[in-house]
C-alpha cells in the first residue's frame, strides 16, 4: 500500500513531467539559436571586422613588396607601423622587429588568423593581438591588432551565455517538477476520494472552489455525479426498509397462523420451516444494512476472545462431528477486546459455520487467538484469489455446484461487523482457507 | 394473571388476545399508545406486551413515560426492527425483553411467562425438579434417573433445566440458545438440532421416560412419554 503510494506520487510518472521534459528541450534549442545567432551578429561581426583589415593590410603590404625594393618597402613598413593601429613586426636581416622579443613559430598566413597574448612591458599589462603573417619576397611581415576587447566580450558573452543556458533549463525543470507535482496531488486527491466511493463510502465528496480551474469544474461534476448516486442508493435503502416494514406485520399474521394450525396439522411445518427461512433471509439483510449505515447500536463491553472461541466450539463441535470434522481452540495469547458480544459471537460463528460448510468431509478447523488477532482456519480446498476478492459481498457464492442452505451474506456480515469495530478482517487461501479478524 | 396488549395491527392483536385466554390470561388490549399508556399506568398488570411502533404515541414514549411514573411492570417490546429500532435503545428505554417481528407464538408465550416469573421471583420450595423417572436437582448440577445418576455436560444440564422448566411448552430454538449459551442470536436449525439430539441420546441411554419432541418449524417440548 505504502509502495503503491509513492509509486502514485513520484511526479516523474505525471504526463505533466513528460511534456516538461519536451519543453524543457525546445528551450534548449531555442536558446541555442538565439544565442548563436546574437553571438553571430554582435561579436562574429567584430571579429571578421578585424580581421578584413587585417586582410586589407595584406593586400596594401604585399603590393609594396612588389614596387618597392627591400629598403624602401622596409621605410614605407615603419610609416605604416606609425600611422596606423595595426602593429606591423617583421624578422630579417634588414631590421630586427622591435617591439616584440619573440614571434611565435605558428602564426598562420593571412587571411588565417591567430590570437596570442603579450606583456606589454609599456603599459604593464597583458594584451591579446589578433595575428597573422604576410609572405613577401623580403621576408614574413607578422601582422597584429590588439583585440583584447573583443576577446573579452566574447569570454563574457559565452560564460553568460553559458549560465543564462543551464538557469533557464534547470528552471524549466524545476517549474516543470513542481507543476506535475501539484498537478497530480490533484489527480491524486480525486484518486484517493474515487477510491473511498468504491470501499463504500458514498458520502466522500471533492472541495472544490467555485470558480476554478478545469479541476475545479471537473470535481464539481464528480461531485454532482457523486449526488445523483448516493440519492439513488438511499431511495433504494428507503424502498427496501419500507418494504421490510409493511412485510412484518403480514408476515407475523401468517407466521402465528401457521403455528396455530400446527396443533391439528404437523404437516404444516415445513411450510413454516420456509417461513422462517424467508424470514430469516430477510432480518440478515435488515441487519447487515443497518450495521453498514451504522445504524445499529452497539452495547460495549470488555469481551475475552478465549470464551468467545470456546463457546463457539462447544455450540459448533456436535456440526462438525456430523461432517466427520473437527474444531480445536489454540490460544497463544489472550486477547481482551472492548465490543458488542452477540454481534463478535455472530462474527466468529458465522466464520465457523463457513468453515464447516465449505472445507469438506474430515477437514480440521482452528479458532487460533494470538495477540490482537483471532483466526478461523481450515485446511480444506481454499478458495481461488478471484474468489477472495468478492467473498464479503452480498449474496456472493464462490462456486454455484457448493450451493448449501444459507443466504450469501455471512461473510458479508463479518465484514460489516468488523468495521463497525473498527477491527480488520484479511481472507487468504493457501493450504485452506484462513480469515483473520485483526485489531490495529 | 393479567397482560395488556398495546398493538396497532387488528388481526394480531384478536390473535394474541385468543392465544393468550386460551393459555388462562386475562387480557386488556389497547390499539394505540395514549390509550396504552393510560391503562398501564391506572390498572394493575403482570405483564404488559407493548408494540414499538404505535400510532398517537410511539411505543418507546410510552414505555419511558411509564418508567416515569415509577411503575416497575414487566414489559416486553414487540418490534419490526426497522430503521429507528433496535433491541438495544429498547431494552435501555426500560424494557424487560425484546422480540422482533415476526415472532413465534410460543415464544412470545414463554418470554412473558418468565417475565413474570422474574418479577414475582421468591425462592422455589425445592431446587429439584422432576418429570417422570428423572430429577433434575441444580443446587448440586445431578440428574438422575430412578436414583441413577446421568452424566450430563454443564451446557447439556443447562439445556434440560430449561426444557425441564417449561415442560410440556413449546420452546423455541432462540429462547434456548438464549438461555444456555447466554448469547442473543439464531443459530439456525441444524446447530441446535444436534445439540439436543445428543441430550436425546444421553436421556434414552439412561432409560428416562421422557420424550424431546422436535415441532417443526417452532422447536422443542420436553414431555413425559407415553408408556
Amino acid at each position: 500500500m505504502y509502495e503503491n503510494n509513492l509509486r502514485l506520487f513520484d511526479p516523474r510518472k505525471s504526463s505533466v513531467w513528460r511534456l516538461t521534459l519536451a519543453f524543457a528541450a525546445i528551450t534548449a534549442v531555442t536558446l541555442l539559436l538565439a544565442i548563436t545567432l546574437i553571438y553571430q551578429l554582435l561579436l562574429g561581426e567584430q571579429s571578421r571586422q578585424v580581421e578584413r583589415r587585417l586582410d586589407a593590410e595584406k593586400t596594401r603590404i604585399e603590393a609594396l613588396a612588389s614596387e618597392f625594393d627591400k629598403q624602401s618597402f622596409f621605410q614605407q613598413l615603419d610609416v605604416f607601423r606609425s600611422e596606423g593601429d595595426i602593429l606591423i613586426f617583421w624578422q630579417s636581416d634588414y631590421e630586427q622587429s622591435q617591439q616584440l622579443s619573440f614571434l611565435p613559430d605558428n602564426i598562420p598566413s593571412l587571411p588565417e588568423t591567430v590570437v596570442f597574448p603579450v606583456l606589454d612591458t609599456g603599459r604593464g599589462q597583458i594584451r591579446l593581438l589578433t595575428t597573422g603573417k604576410v609572405k613577401t619576397v623580403y621576408g614574413n611581415i607578422v601582422l597584429a591588432t590588439a583585440t583584447e576587447h573583443l576577446q573579452r566580450l566574447i569570454i563574457d558573452f559565452k560564460s553568460i551565455a553559458s549560465w543564462t543556458f543551464i538557469i533557464a533549463i534547470a528552471l524549466t525543470g524545476l517549474f516543470g517538477y513542481l507543476f506535475s507535482r501539484r498537478h497530480l496531488r490533484r489527480v491524486n486527491y480525486f484518486n484517493a476520494t474515487a477510491e473511498q466511493v468504491q470501499n463504500g463510502n458514498l458520502s466522500a465528496r471533492l472541495s472544490h472552489k467555485d470558480k476554478g480551474d478545469e479541476f475545479d469544474r471537473l470535481a464539481a461534476h464528480i461531485n454532482t455525479m457523486l449526488d445523483a448516486v448516493e440519492e439513488n442508493f438511499a431511495l433504494v435503502q428507503g424502498i427496501t426498509d419500507n418494504i421490510a416494514h409493511d412485510l412484518k406485520t403480514p408476515l407475523t399474521r401468517l407466521k402465528l397462523n401457521l403455528e396455530q394450525r400446527l396443533q391439528k396439522l404437523p404437516e404444516m411445518g415445513y411450510e413454516l420451516e420456509q417461513l422462517n427461512s424467508i424470514i430469516n433471509t430477510f432480518d440478515a439483510m435488515l441487519k447487515l444494512t443497518r450495521l453498514e449505515h451504522g445504524q445499529f447500536p452497539l452495547q460495549l463491553e470488555t469481551i475475552d476472545s478465549s470464551q468467545l472461541a470456546n463457546d463457539i466450539s462447544e455450540i459448533l463441535q456436535p456440526s462438525a462431528e456430523q461432517n466427520g470434522q473437527s474444531i480445536d481452540v489454540a490460544i497463544s495469547s489472550s486477547w481482551q477486546l472492548s465490543g458488542d458480544r452477540n454481534l463478535l459471537f455472530q462474527a466468529i460463528f458465522n466464520l465457523v459455520e463457513n468453515a464447516i460448510k465449505y472445507a469438506g468431509k474430515g477437514a480440521t478447523i482452528k479458532i487460533i487467538i494470538a495477540e490482537k488477532s483471532i483466526s478461523v482456519v481450515d485446511n480444506g480446498k481454499g478458495v481461488n484469489e478471484h474468489d477472495l476478492q468478492q467473498l464479503t459481498k452480498r449474496f456472493y457464492r464462490s462456486d454455484p455446484a457448493r450451493q448449501k442452505e444459507g443466504f450469501g451474506l455471512g461473510l458479508a456480515t463479518v465484514q460489516a461487523i468488523c468495521n463497525r469495530h473498527s477491527l480488520n478482517l484479511f481472507l487468504s487461501s493457501e493450504n485452506g482457507f484462513c480469515a483473520k479478524i485483526t485489531e490495529d | 394473571m393479567k397482560l395488556l396488549l398495546v398493538e396497532d395491527d387488528q388481526q394480531n392483536r384478536e390473535f394474541l388476545y385468543k392465544a393468550f385466554i386460551e393459555q388462562g390470561y386475562t387480557l386488556d388490549c389497547s390499539e394505540d399508545g395514549q390509550q396504552g399508556l393510560m391503562l398501564a399506568t391506572c390498572e394493575h398488570y403482570d405483564a404488559i406486551i407493548l408494540d414499538r411502533m404505535l400510532p398517537k404515541l410511539d411505543g418507546l414514549q410510552v414505555l419511558l413515560a411509564l418508567r416515569a411514573t415509577g411503575k416497575t411492570t414487566p414489559v416486553l417490546i414487540l418490534s419490526a426492527l426497522d430503521k429507528v429500532d433496535d433491541r438495544v435503545t429498547g431494552l435501555k428505554a426500560g424494557g424487560d425483553d425484546y422480540l422482533t417481528k415476526p415472532f413465534s407464538f410460543s415464544e412470545l408465550a414463554i418470554r412473558v411467562e418468565n417475565l413474570i416469573k422474574r418479577h414475582t421471583f421468591h425462592a422455589p420450595l425445592s431446587t429439584k425438579i422432576s418429570l417422570a423417572n428423572l430429577t433434575l436437582d441444580y443446587s448440586n448440577q445431578r440428574v438422575e434417573v430412578n436414583t441413577k445418576t446421568v452424566n450430563l455436560q454443564p451446557k447439556e444440564f443447562k439445556l434440560l433445566r430449561y426444557l425441564l422448566d417449561h415442560q410440556d411448552k413449546l420452546v423455541t430454538r432462540t429462547l434456548l440458545f438464549e438461555s444456555v449459551w447466554e448469547y442473543h442470536f439464531d443459530p439456525g436449525t441444524n446447530v441446535i438440532d444436534v445439540h439436543i439430539a445428543r441430550l436425546r441420546k444421553k436421556l434414552t441411554e439412561a432409560s428416562a421416560q421422557l420424550e424431546i419432541e422436535t415441532v417443526r418449524g417452532v422447536g422443542y417440548r420436553l414431555k413425559a412419554s407415553e408408556s
